[in-house]
């Protein structure tokens, strides 16, 4: 076949030109250390670099997630903990207050003492975590859970808790309401509990306290009912008073005759083994409910047992100095074992968020592993590569170097 | 001898010719286009000399063009497919580094937001994190815009290469028609070595033709030749040229000459640098621009719609957290009028994106017809399938459903002939925008919360569900929950829904959700679950309605209800076109009992039917002169009574009716009398005739029943239940006579919006309040919804995550990347082939010219010896005569 100089020429020149393009690809490829620099390098590895990246930056996140989980649950073992070993000493004061030897001054130390760790337990409950959340008032977290006026113990948080993600549809609870540990522990016997409702006059501002259990086997009859307290027109009560009714919330039954009572402020009142007292000034229409529960919270029940030591006297009230023990020593272990109920849940948690932890770690490892064989450069092939091509360019180089240098004008 | 003398000048003259070509064919070796050129010598034939012929020496013939248009063919056909592979491949070269770069490509920014809603749910009331899910809000919109914007800035460089390569296809199609001109004015007078350069000059314009677009040559008989780019368009014709135009909207037209109509043939067009930046933006860059768009739609109306499910630091309802990008001032920018359209009074129209994620990525054509006035079709770019066809209806604003967009005809002339571009996703990416700038305005918390009683005594786990519609009216008030709700068990079995508006005295529902079944052994939904779930109650006249007297039976006769026969047919319609799906017919006997109704009713499909029957029992006046009033309820006497009271804690103290399940309340003044399984309730009493009760059904005052006087004679009636019916939302409930349903009953809504599961094992009495989440500051149940969304399948289909369908996008990018550079690569060894054919044939050897220079200069130094032979034998032939 004929070839012409120009295409001699050009020829060479192309095949120069190529092999620099490869040279300097592979160049490209050792100086990033990728063999996928741009997706066409190669489509589908570059689809899967994308997916292993989100892999691995999932992963690197569930596995902040889970250090994040596990310094709010150790935190809560500490402070449940305490609580405790807390309760252990208010168990032993209440046994040691029911020891027939001591006089009304031992009881008063330990009634004391009991007081004193009163204050310590509120301050557990109410514990906040480092950024300034309460621990136990569930989604109401700056609220303060418990809260302590005169009589009244009140929890104000709510039954919500914390959960964080810490694998793909994997949750794990970092907090736990103080309404399951502390609130809602069941009681020997029935108990009462009162509140407002809410559209009651508020610039009235009156208020129900509770005052005493007066009657256990009356309000264990009338459990689970409860009272409602309705303030009605003067012109119901046959001297224009003040009055109220008082109607079983089941059905709307008036309780015991109680209806139209002329209202005193401050005076008890008493019905079904429930004493209760209104203050302040009520408007017709105010409303108040009075609920027979099963469940005190703990908190009440120290209250309790720190008031009554005081207050009732072994010898005179023998019946109702042991129902305050018995009470109490019920409440303190139905507590301890909600909240080593509690300690065992977050034992659980953090087991397996560590064993999620070891998860992630392995499949990240692995992860990582795949991604660098799609992505990540042979150097030994590369560098050898390069060699190859280096030779072939030189050796292109010279073959045009003397094919060009051909000519038979030189001979002339 | 005069002849030896002349074929001496003539070989002379042959052999100065042929070394005059060679030193063309050697200064002209690396001329592009050059032709090498040979000379044709022939010999001189001369005339008789005795018997033989004699020759007269040598003759230049021509000076031939050595070439073959089969292979000029070739090289230009070569070049065509070469240039546009070329072109194709360095144009996505430019793109396809964006996609995957770590630090600028999508996926890192979408795994930085979705990352920092997990930071933030971590630790939801604290401002500094919810400021990070800020920041990364912003970086995520500053990627989508800067990716954006790079695939922008491509598309406008692929026009203007379009626009420069038909500005130089017009020079070249102009010089090749002049050229075509001269050519045909030459041959008459053959001068051949004019008329060589003419050709080479435009055969190497038709090449460099072919490296903008494919185009095919065919010669005339007079050597010009005509030129068709496309589907046999003329782009030169002998001595005239066509122009080539690029529209406003990137389609390519030609016109005849500068005053004719123009033609579109930007689908026919193929070959070169045109066909290959065309093939670029529309099988590469459009289609990215336009994934990328949908991701950026998807993202933001998922994150948006997610957002506002929750409640933020203040106790309100999310807002925006990206701009909307269906709001008007987008939907309006989606659609383009073409240039060509009849003015002055262009039509407007909006696109909306009623389901970003499942969009079809591509573009759209609206066509008005030329013929018919008023009719349109649309047609989908993709696949160029028709998918809508309409006519104007006359009033504006007319809208079209087709492809999941929403296109809307706002106002203007649509024109026979108009044209317009709709691109739902092409500014999307690019209009992605972060609004909220206040870090507690971050809706991380859920908008509801439940609570359980105090005095509850069952143990039952409650957990608040999805929330399914944002719009439901109960979410209408921001920081409340309109009505707020409480689940009561009526027994372990059974509960009610109540309004608890005023917790003191909660009401029923309207509708009301009465005597719902529940099963402890598994996880209820206490709540209608299914968005648009509808109640039918059935108060039809005879509905529980008394009867106009009452009998006189012994204790323990049986009574009917009255109620008539009838047929209830539910209709199941499709939602979008309201036509009959099917229908199922139920029919009932007179004097079913409301429980019958409704096990009937929940064997149908898609329905489930609850029953109760509700009597009240008032004014009771038992101080006659004798005995007291003495009252049988269901057969089962319950003795003399003197109170409703009394007579309600008999009923509520007999094993018996308990059993059957009717329950007695009274607050003294009245007597709630139920049975909660809707069996028909039988009152009879017995007493003198001054005593008295009153019994109240559904309808009307009641009816007083008084005591018949001594002896075993009982005043009895028998009173029927109701029913209500939970009914699917498509699904109709109809009676071609009014009786226990009316014949055209409500159908009210009985969902709320949000489910609610229960398990365990609550007891009867036990309450939980469903209410506004209010001060639930340390909630993340939404920031962790939305940090869900990031591996959430929800985009296209297969469903695909955002960060699986960026990955889908890099993918399809890499694949035409990898695809057109082998396809390029071949493509340039099919060129280089054809070159060195043509050049093998055409192109100019040094060697093979040097050897010819050694041949003619040898040739011409013979020749001169034939002038010096033939001087010589004139010399001796004188001498001889001297």
């Amino acid at each position: 076949m004929r070839i012409s100089s120009m295409q001699l020429n050009q020829q060479g020149s192309s095949r120069l030109l190529e092999i620099g393009r490869q040279v300097a690809e592979t160049q490209q490829q050792i100086s990033s250390g990728r063999r996928v620099v741009k997706p066409g390098d190669d489509p589908v590895g570059a689809a899967r670099i994308v997916k292993l990246n989100q892999e691995l930056g999932l992963r690197a996140q569930f596995r902040q997630n889970i250090d994040s989980a596990e310094a709010q649950l150790a935190q809560e073992d500490v402070v449940l903990g305490q609580v405790v070993d807390v309760m252990q000493r208010i168990r032993e004061l209440a046994l040691q207050a029911s020891n027939g030897v001591q006089t009304p001054d031992d009881r008063r130390f330990i009634a004391t003492e009991i007081s004193a760790r009163f204050d310590e337990l509120t301050s557990l409950v109410n514990a906040r975590g480092p950024n300034g959340d309460y621990l136990f008032a569930g989604f109401q977290s700056q609220t303060e859970p418990f809260s302590i006026s005169g009589n009244e113990i009140r929890f104000n948080g709510d039954e919500g808790s914390r959960k964080v993600q810490v694998a793909k549809g994997q949750y794990v609870a970092v907090t736990d309401s103080g309404k399951d540990i502390f609130v809602d522990i069941k009681t020997r016997a029935p108990v009462f509990a009162v509140r407002a409702l809410p559209g009651n006059d508020e610039l009235a501002g009156a208020t129900i306290s509770k005052v005493s259990v007066t009657d256990r086997d009356a309000i264990a009859e009338f459990f689970p009912d409860d009272l409602m307290i309705e303030f009605r027109p003067p012109s119901e009560h046959p001297d224009g008073v003040a009055n109220f009714t008082v109607r079983r919330v089941s059905d709307g039954r008036v309780v015991d005759g109680l209806s139209n009572v002329a209202f005193e402020p401050g005076a008890s009142v008493a019905v079904r083994g429930m004493n209760f007292r209104i203050n302040g000034q009520p408007q017709v229409g105010d409303r108040f409910v009075v609920e027979t529960t099963d469940k005190q919270d703990i908190l009440s029940t120290v209250r309790e047992v720190a008031d009554g030591l005081q207050r009732i006297d072994p010898v005179s009230q023998p019946e109702a100095f042991q129902n305050l023990l018995g009470d109490t020593l019920t409440g303190l272990d139905n507590t301890v074992s909600r909240v080593l109920e509690a300690q065992a849940s977050l034992g659980a948690r953090m087991n397996t968020i560590e064993s999620t932890r070891n998860l992630h770690v392995d499949l990240e490892l692995r992860a990582q592993d795949t991604l660098s064989k799609v992505r990540d450069l042979d150097f030994a092939e590369a560098v050898s590569r390069l060699s190859f091509q280096s030779f072939l360019l030189e050796a292109a180089q010279q073959s045009f170097v003397r094919v060009s240098g051909l000519s038979l004008f030189n001979a002339l | 001898m005069a002849n030896l003398f002349n074929i001496g000048v003539s070989g002379l003259r042959a052999q100065q010719a042929a070394l005059a070509v060679t030193g063309q064919n050697i200064t002209n070796a690396s001329t592009p286009g050059y032709t090498r050129q040979r000379v044709d010598i022939q010999a001189q034939a001369a005339g008789a000399r005795g018997g033989d012929f004699e020759g007269s020496g040598a003759r230049l013939e021509r000076i031939e063009r050595v070439t073959d248009d089969f292979a000029t063919n070739q090289v230009r056909v070569d070049t065509a497919l070469f240039s546009e592979l070329d072109t194709l491949t360095q144009q996505i070269q430019q793109i396809e580094a964006t996609l995957l770069d770590e630090n600028g490509g999508l996926d890192s920014a979408l795994q930085g937001f979705f990352g920092a809603l997990q930071l933030a749910s971590n630790n939801p009331s604290d401002l500094p994190t919810r400021q990070l899910v800020i920041s990364q809000a912003e970086n995520l919109a500053q990627r989508f815009n800067g990716i954006h914007d790079r695939l922008n800035d491509q598309y406008a460089n692929v026009t203007s290469v379009l626009e420069s390569s038909a500005a130089r296809v017009n020079e070249l199609t102009r010089g090749i028609s002049e050229l075509n001109y001269r050519i045909a004015g030459l041959r008459s007078e053959e001068s051949t070595g004019a008329l060589n350069g003419l050709l080479d000059q435009r055969e190497e314009m038709l090449r460099e033709l072919s490296t903008f677009v494919s185009v095919s040559v065919s010669e005339q008989q007079d050597q010009q030749v005509n030129v068709f780019i496309g589907k046999g368009q003329a782009i030169v014709l002998g001595a005239s040229a066509s122009i080539l135009e690029v529209t406003a909207q990137g389609e390519i037209a030609l016109r005849s000459d500068a005053r004719s109509e123009r033609q579109i043939i930007t689908s026919a067009l193929q070959g070169g640098e045109m066909g290959g930046a065309m093939t670029f933006r529309d099988q590469v860059l459009t289609p990215a621009i336009n994934q990328l768009g949908r991701i950026a739609l998807a993202v933001s109306a998922e994150v948006n719609q997610a957002h506002a499910g929750g409640v933020d630091l203040n106790g309100d309802r999310g807002g925006l957290i990206f701009a909307d990008l269906n709001a008007p001032e987008f939907a309006r920018l989606r659609a383009v009028a073409d240039e060509g359209n009849e003015n002055p009074n262009p039509g407007a129209i909006s696109v909306r994106i009623d389901d970003p994620t499942a969009v079809a990525v591509s573009d759209y054509e609206l066509v008005f017809a030329e013929d018919a006035p008023g009719a349109f079709y649309v047609r989908r770019l993709s696949d160029r399938q028709q998918v809508f066809q309409g006519r104007i209806e006359g009033e504006f604003p007319q809208t079209l459903s087709f492809d999941n967009l929403t296109v809307t005809l706002e106002k203007g002339d649509f024109q026979p002939g108009d044209k317009y571009y709709l691109r739902p996703l092409r500014s999307a990416a690019g209009s992605f925008r972060t609004v909220i700038d206040n870090p507690a305005l971050l809706a991380l918390a859920g908008p509801l919360r439940v609570q359980e009683a105090l005095g509850n005594r069952g143990e039952a786990v409650v957990r608040i569900g999805e929330v399914f519609d944002q719009s439901h009216p109960i979410f209408a008030d921001d920081g409340a929950l309109t009505p707020p709700l409480l689940i009561r068990f009526t027994s372990a079995t059974s509960y009610d829904v109540l309004d608890n508006s005023d917790p003191g005295n909660p009401r029923q529902l309207v509708p009301p959700l009465r005597n719902l079944s529940y099963d402890p052994g598994q996880l209820n939904q206490m709540l209608p679950a299914q968005a648009g779930a509808q109640l039918v109650v059935f108060d039809g006249i005879q509905t529980g309605a008394l009867p106009d007297a009452a009998t006189i039976l012994p204790a323990g006769g049986t009574l009917g209800n009255g109620y008539s026969s009838q047929v209830l047919t539910a209709t199941r319609r499709d939602p979008a076109t309201g036509s009959v799906l099917s229908s199922q017919s139920v029919d009932f006997t007179a004097g079913s009992s409301a429980r019958e109704i409704a096990a009937r009713l929940s064997g149908v499909s898609g329905v489930t039917a609850t029953a109760f029957t509700e009597v009240r029992l008032s004014e009771l006046n038992s101080n006659g002169s004798g005995t007291p009033l003495a009252v049988v309820i269901d057969g089962v006497d319950l003795g003399s009574v003197r109170s409703l009271d009394e007579l309600a804690d008999r009923i509520g103290s007999d094993p018996q009716l308990r059993d059957l399940g009717v329950r007695a309340s009274s607050d003294g003044a009245t007597l709630t009398l139920t049975d909660l399984q809707g069996d028909d309730l039988q009152i009879q009493v017995a007493g003198d005739p001054t005593d008295s009760l009153r019994v109240t059904g559904l309808h009307g005052d009641g009816l007083v029943l008084n005591g018949a006087g001594p002896g075993n004679a009982y005043r009895s009636i028998a009173v029927g239940g109701q029913v209500s019916a939970n009914l699917a939302a498509d699904l109709t409930l109809s009676s071609p006579s009014g009786g226990v349903m009316q014949s055209a009953p409500r159908h009210l809504r009985a969902d709320f919006g949000f489910g609610l599961t229960m398990s365990g094992t609550p007891e009867a009495g036990d309450t939980f309040s469903v209410d506004y989440n209010q001060d639930g500051v340390g909630d993340n149940r939404n920031g962790l919804r939305m940090a869900g969304l990031l591996t959430d399948p929800v985009l296209g289909s297969p469903p695909l995550s955002f960060s699986d369908s960026y990955g889908q996008l890099v993918q399809f990018v890499g694949v035409q990347s990898s695809q057109n550079q082998i396809n390029r690569d071949a493509a340039s060894s099919l060129l280089e082939q054809s070159t060195g054919r043509k050049e093998s044939i055409s192109g100019v050897n040094l060697d093979e010219e040097a050897a010819n220079l050694i041949r003619y200069e040898q040739a011409y130094n013979a020749s001169a010896q034939i002038i010096s032979v033939a001087r010589q034998i004139f010399d001796t032939l004188f001498s001889v005569v001297r």
